[in-house]
C-alpha cells in the first residue's frame, strides 16, 4: 500500500501506520454494523483513550506484558520516551477525569440491557 | 482443532468477483480468506474462541492494551484492502459463531450492504484536522497614560481576542465547507480532547472526507491552499490518509457518518 497523494506543505500527512487514537475512533465507532452472533458492550471511546494514556504512562508495565504496539505509534511512543505532557495534564488529572467519565457511564447506563456503547450520544455531539 | 474452538472474525466486505491480494496475516496472526455471499465477498479470519470469544471481549473490551492490538490488526487488514480497491469496513467487535451464520447475516441484508459499498465505489477517506495555534498579540507601543487609558486598552485587547476567536471559528466552518465541496461526502466528528492529541493547541476540526482515488491529489491541493490562506489566523491543518472509508460506511443514506 502506497501513499497516493502528496503531503500538504506546512502540514503533515500521517501515512500509515496511523495514530492509535484515530484508529480506535474509527474501528470502534465507525464502520458498518451487521449484528454479530456475539453481542459485546464496549467502552466509551473517550474513556478508552484516556485509559490508553494512563496505561502508557507506565510503559514498563506494558513491556512486561509483552505489548509493543505502542512502539509503532507516534502518539504512544512519544509517551514511551517519557516526554512531559505539553498541556500540563498530569496522570492524576487524567485519573480524575477517568473516574468522572466512568461515573457518567455508570449513571447513564444502569439498565444493563446489553446494548453497546452506553454513552453513544456523547460521541455524536460534534457531527453535522 | 474442532470447529467449536474457532470463531469467525469479519473485517469488511468487498464486491464479489474482484481479485485481491490478501494480507499475509490478520487477527493474532490468523490467515485471511474471502467468503462469497451473493454479490458480496466477506473478508474473514478464523480465530480461537479462547482468545476472541465473548468472554474475552467482556474481560478485555475496556483494556486498551488488548483492544489496541485487536483494533490495529483489524485496521491493518482494511488498510491493506483499501490500497487495492473498494472495501466496506465493519465495526468492532465483529465476531460470528461460524461462516454460515455470518453468510446468512450478510445475505439477509445483501441489497442494503451492496448499496453501501456502491456509494463508496472508487473512493478513499481522507482525514483533515484543524488546530488552533496561539497567535501572538502585538506588545503595546507605550505605557498607558492613565487608568482610563489602561482600561480602554484592556477592553480593546479583550475585544480583539474575541473577534479573532470568532473569525477563527468562522474560518474553520469555511474550511469544512470548502473541503466538503471538493469531496463526495464530508463528516465532522467531535474534536479530540487534548489529553488524546497531546498537543497544547485545541483541535478545532476533526473531519473526514470521502474522495475519489483519482481526485485525491486535487483535494490535497485545496488543503494546501487553505493551509496557506489561514496560517496567519493560527489555524494549522493536517491531513492523513488514505483511510478505509470508515466514516462513510453506512447502511442507510439517511445516516451519514454512521
Amino acid at each position: 500500500v502506497t501513499d497516493i497523494y502528496p503531503s500538504p506543505r506546512g502540514g503533515q500527512v500521517g501515512a500509515p501506520p496511523q495514530q492509535l487514537a484515530d484508529v480506535l475512533e474509527r474501528v470502534l465507532d465507525k464502520g458498518i454494523v451487521i449484528a454479530g452472533d456475539i453481542q459485546v458492550r464496549l467502552l466509551d471511546i473517550e474513556l478508552l483513550t484516556i485509559k490508553i494514556r494512563l496505561l502508557v504512562a507506565s510503559v514498563d508495565r506494558a513491556r512486561e506484558m509483552g505489548i509493543d504496539w505502542w512502539e509503532k505509534d507516534a502518539f504512544v511512543s512519544s509517551l514511551a520516551r517519557g516526554e512531559e505532557s505539553s498541556d500540563g495534564t498530569s496522570a492524576a488529572e487524567l485519573d480524575r477525569r477517568l473516574k468522572e467519565l466512568e461515573h457518567r457511564v455508570a449513571a447513564g447506563d444502569g439498565s444493563g440491557d446489553g446494548s453497546a456503547r452506553p454513552v453513544q450520544a456523547e460521541a455524536d455531539d460534534g457531527r453535522r | 482443532m474442532a470447529d467449536g474452538d474457532l470463531l469467525v472474525h469479519a473485517y469488511g466486505l468487498l464486491p464479489a468477483g474482484e481479485r485481491r491480494v490478501l494480507p499475509a496475516a490478520g487477527l493474532a496472526g490468523s490467515q485471511v480468506t474471502v467468503e462469497p455471499a451473493d454479490d458480496l465477498a466477506i473478508v474473514i479470519s478464523q480465530v480461537s474462541r479462547d482468545r476472541f470469544g465473548a468472554e474475552q471481549w467482556e474481560r478485555h473490551g475496556e483494556d486498551p492494551a488488548w483492544l489496541g492490538v485487536v483494533a490495529r490488526e483489524h485496521h491493518d487488514v482494511l488498510q491493506w484492502l483499501i490500497g487495492q480497491g473498494d472495501v466496506l469496513p465493519l465495526r468492532l467487535p465483529s465476531m460470528y459463531g461460524d461462516v454460515d451464520s455470518l453468510r446468512r447475516t450478510v445475505t439477509g441484508r445483501e441489497a442494503e450492504l451492496h448499496r453501501a459499498l456502491e456509494r463508496l465505489h472508487g473512493c478513499i477517506e481522507i482525514a483533515v484536522k484543524a488546530y488552533g495555534a496561539a497567535v501572538e498579540e502585538p506588545a503595546p507601543a507605550r505605557r498607558p497614560a492613565s487608568g482610563r487609558d489602561y482600561l480602554l486598552r484592556r477592553s480593546a485587547a479583550s475585544r480583539a481576542r474575541d473577534d479573532a476567536r470568532d473569525r477563527r471559528h468562522a474560518s474553520v466552518g469555511e474550511i469544512y465547507e470548502r473541503l466538503g465541496a471538493a469531496s463526495v461526502a464530508a463528516v465532522s466528528n467531535r474534536p479530540q480532547d487534548r489529553a488524546l492529541t497531546r498537543r497544547p493547541e485545541p483541535m478545532l476540526l476533526n473531519a473526514a472526507y470521502l474522495v475519489p482515488r483519482d481526485g485525491a491529489a486535487g483535494f490535497m491541493e485545496v488543503v494546501d491552499e487553505l493551509t496557506g490562506r489561514h496560517r496567519d489566523e493560527g489555524i494549522v491543518l493536517e491531513a492523513s490518509g488514505p483511510w478505509p472509508p470508515y466514516n462513510f460506511a453506512v447502511a442507510s443514506e439517511m445516516e451519514p457518518g454512521r
